[in-house]
């Protein structure tokens, strides 16, 4: 009997996951806007400040870190509301699979469309700024680990907020305070690595954050979007 | 007085400091009263419709 | 959703219904506002006129006497309205999410001063209005997560929803507070190393520390008044429709106007 739910509480991932995957697919230009917003911040930057490399690079973690937090913020406010507006979400909520499972399948592949290539992305905006390739490579693995806890933590604010007037300013003022240890953790890695410290401790930090995420997440998500269904 | 006031010389940073905690402080309670106001004006309101709703349904006209 | 009557015995569940709460808050308000005064003159006439000159800082560490309380209410409403608010998702409770309701304004209102203080602590002090100090920088993010609750309440219409809403997002930030005041203390002694801090104030002397204590108390029964008293209002805006707000006396005018309301 346990063995069945726990396959019924995979199962209802899977779905979910295959199902906002499909959907994302489907508008694939709404993907590349989010990747395209990345970029266009990150060359901002430089525009904005100045082209000297040797302060380029130095303050490129963070660019770079806080282009892929407003990034990852444009694709949230949808993440629920497509599916609130035409009773699907509903649905979900009323089914006997477990909440949790649905919405952290839709958690992962919101990850898996934008998460992803913002950190397949990332050397771009490594190369930008001069970054060596090793401290690329940190960039990219900080991001890799990081977009999932932003993932999470915008679901719980994306739930929070539908059927909320505000739209999607509400939503970042809900979720960049909350993503401040993990904006210092991710570009503190990549700066603590250039500096000859090492990432292994901001890394190993941000790991716990993911781990925290994935626990904690889904009821907090799923309690979230039960409240907007009452 | 003025002598204390002046703060040794950093009378500008201690006033400005404690004139915004007063000003917070005031704007706080004023609009603490403000809030009471429109609350109980607002109750009133609603049970005023709420009575209208009521006596409409009981016996007015269809409109 | 009904609130156990007055016959279950303990206080507590009897002051549970806004209905019973709304007199007993009445009743408390001008005590804790005249032990807030009390207090604050108290620790203001230690602070001002007791209380040696800082050797190091001159008149200016004065300051501290307001920042230091209000920064440590800041922090201290959040994890109380934090608890209203596990309260209220546990028990589905109405008058526990009103309190925590009550409390969001009065923090943010500690924290901004908190905030502004200390600019104009650290400006003779330390030369800047800003320094990116852990706690100030704490503080701001904390400035930011009470401005997310009260958004978060103001944008959702139905009141109950609200209250939930507003709660999950309390206990989801009330478990942050502790991890960004961490990150940000790591980030900033990487980057600046300990030499600016204003965790490390000067060694105190006996009567600053007393005048500080009795700010902080002055500030705790400032801001347990001032919730009592909102809370009361909204009571007022929540319950409007039930049978005991009717039978209430409208302030300022003579007579049960509202009842008079109601029967016409």
């Amino acid at each position: 009997m346990r063995e069945h739910a726990a396959t019924g509480a995979f199962a209802a991932l899977g779905w979910a996951c295959r199902r906002d995957l499909r959907l994302a697919m489907r508008s694939r230009a709404e993907l590349a806007v989010i990747l395209l917003f990345f970029l266009l911040v990150t060359s901002l930057f430089p525009l904005a400040v100045s082209p000297d490399p040797a302060l380029l690079r130095a303050i490129a973690p963070g660019i770079a870190w806080v282009a892929a937090l407003l990034a990852s913020l444009l694709g949230l406010s949808r993440l629920f509301a497509v599916d609130h507006g035409d009773g699907t979400l509903e649905q979900m909520v009323l089914a006997p699979a477990p909440l949790q499972a649905l919405v952290a399948g839709k958690v992962l592949a919101h990850w898996l469309a934008t998460g992803v290539p913002l950190v397949l992305l990332s050397p771009v905006a490594g190369l930008q700024f001069g970054l060596p390739a090793d401290a690329i490579a940190v960039l990219a693995a900080s991001l890799a680990i990081g977009t999932p806890i932003l993932s999470w933590l915008g679901a719980v604010a994306a739930a929070l907020t539908l059927g909320a007037r505000g739209g999607s300013s509400l939503l970042a003022l809900l979720v960049l305070p909350l993503a401040v240890p993990v904006l210092i953790f991710g570009a503190g890695a990549v700066e603590s690595f250039t500096s000859g410290l090492g990432a292994d401790a901001h890394l190993s930090l941000l790991g716990a954050g993911l781990i925290a995420a994935w626990v904690l997440g889904p009821g907090a998500t799923a309690l979230a979007v039960r409240i907007a269904h009452e | 007085m003025s002598e204390w006031l002046a703060m040794g010389g950093y009378g500008f940073y201690v006033w400005s400091s404690y004139g915004m905690l007063a000003i917070a402080l005031i704007v706080e309670l004023a609009w603490l009263r403000h809030h009471r106001r429109e609350s109980w004006r607002r109750a009133a309101a609603m049970r005023a419709e709420r009575s209208i709703a009521a006596t409409t349904r009981s016996g007015g006209t269809n409109r | 959703m009904s609130t156990p009557s007055s016959s279950a015995g303990s206080i507590w569940f009897r002051y549970a219904s806004p209905a019973s709460f709304y007199p007993l808050a009445g009743q408390l308000i001008p005590w804790f506002g005249a032990a807030a005064a009390i207090l604050a003159l108290a620790g203001l006439y230690v602070g001002f006129f007791v209380a040696p000159t800082d050797w190091q800082q001159g008149e200016a560490y004065r300051i501290i006497f307001i920042h230091v309380p209000a920064a440590w209410m800041a922090m201290f409403t959040y994890l109380v309205m934090a608890s209203w608010c596990a309260i209220s998702l546990a028990f589905n409770t109405r008058l526990s999410a009103m309190m925590a309701q009550a409390l969001a304004p009065t923090g943010a209102m500690f924290a901004f001063v908190s905030l502004w203080t200390g600019a104009f602590w650290g400006r003779p002090t330390w030369g800047a209005y800003w320094v990116w100090d852990a706690r100030l920088t704490s503080t701001l993010i904390l400035l930011f997560l009470y401005l997310g609750f009260i958004a978060l309440r103001a944008s959702i219409d139905d009141p109950r929803r609200a209250d939930r809403a507003a709660a999950v997002l309390a206990l989801v930030g009330a478990i942050n507070v502790p991890i960004i005041y961490f990150s940000v203390r790591w980030w900033n002694t990487l980057h600046q190393g300990s030499s600016i801090s204003m965790t490390a104030a000067p060694k105190m002397a006996h009567t600053m520390l007393t005048a500080m204590l009795l700010m902080t108390l002055a500030a705790w029964a400032y801001t347990i008044a001032v919730a009592l008293y909102r809370v009361r209002s909204i009571i007022v805006e929540r319950e409007a429709l039930s049978g005991w707000v009717g039978a209430l006396e409208r302030p300022g005018e003579a007579g049960p106007t509202m009842a008079g309301a109601a029967t016409r």
